[in-house]
């Protein structure tokens, strides 16, 4: 059935990505991790436009993930791509110096504010003191948290 | 002890087995990806070609050229690939997002580690898609496409 359209914007509103449709979609992070459904989608109350997503991988048991649209790629019918590895995904991963030996895991990352830019990592290993490292020794984010030959140093 | 040398060739700053035997290797991603379990050596030349990596109980192990090895760190060695054989498994998703498929298959080329071709197994009925590595956008987690499943065919 043919849709009137009520607009002053020039763009073909029948072909914009329907939202409702976005709804229990997939959010995929930078690299292609599975960060949860699309459980919410919410908008700025003066400007209508969309502000961000509310992400949970489980219904009941997970935490959501409140993603600001800043970080968005792309956002399609499909899915919600986002141009970030939310930093909190480095919880729990392996942090190793540049010899190889692991210093323990990562058990928190602290951010400036709620963006995704990391102020330190807070490093545990078991019976051991928690040591806190800067992002500016961090070589790689990836599987594991690789420092810089610099560490320590 | 000072060890005596005969040699006609200058013997500089060596590593020997020990320092690459049962260390963790690690990827360019950081991935743990098993120990090191031997070295080969070319029968004729007696030059160091690379090692054989265990990867854990009843998994296929891995032989890593010299080329592919970063460094040698006092606890671990690096190498400055991915190994490409590690996607097996992983989910595709084009570039909206929407899961093609998983990785059944890896054609690389020659026994490089680049890779030429993926066979994607699609759907309930299992359907194999042969895919050009020409559109792999990233892959992290998962594999990003720069392609519309629609325009796969």
């Amino acid at each position: 059935m043919k849709i009137e359209v009520i607009s002053k914007s020039g763009n073909d509103l029948t072909k914009e990505p329907n939202i409702t449709k976005l709804l229990g979609k997939k959010v995929l992070t930078k690299s292609g991790f599975i960060l949860g459904n699309v459980k919410e989608v919410l908008f700025d109350q003066k400007s209508y436009s969309i502000d961000g997503i509310v992400a949970q991988k489980y219904p009941l048991f997970s935490k959501k993930i409140y993603i600001g649209k800043e970080y968005f790629q792309s956002i399609s019918e499909k899915a919600v791509i986002l141009s970030i590895e939310p930093a909190i995904l480095f919880i729990g991963k392996k942090v190793v110096d540049s010899e190889g030996k692991v210093l323990g895991k990562a058990k928190e990352i602290i951010r400036q504010d709620n963006s995704n830019s990391v102020k330190e990592i807070v490093v545990k290993k078991f019976l051991r003191k928690s040591i806190r490292i800067k992002p500016s020794d961090v070589k790689l984010w990836g599987k594991s948290i690789i420092l810089k030959d610099s560490f320590g140093k | 002890m000072v060890k005596d040398k005969i040699s006609i060739d200058d013997i500089g700053e060596l590593i020997n087995s020990d320092d690459i035997l049962g260390k963790d290797v690690i990827d360019s991603e950081g991935k743990f990806i098993g120990i090191a379990e031997s070295i080969l050596i070319d029968p004729k030349k007696f030059d160091f070609v690379g090692i054989s990596i265990d990867k854990g109980f009843l998994k296929k192990g891995l032989i890593i050229g010299k080329s592919y090895i970063k460094n040698v760190a006092s606890n671990a060695v690096f190498l400055n690939i991915r190994p490409s054989y590690n996607i097996k498994g992983m989910k595709v998703f084009d570039m909206e997002g929407f899961q093609i498929g998983k990785v059944k298959e890896i054609l690389l080329k020659e026994n490089k580690n680049a890779i030429d071709k993926l066979i994607i197994s699609s759907g309930i009925l299992k359907k194999e898609i042969e895919l050009s590595a020409n559109f792999i956008k990233s892959i992290g987690y998962n594999i990003l496409l720069n392609i519309k499943k629609k325009d796969l065919a």
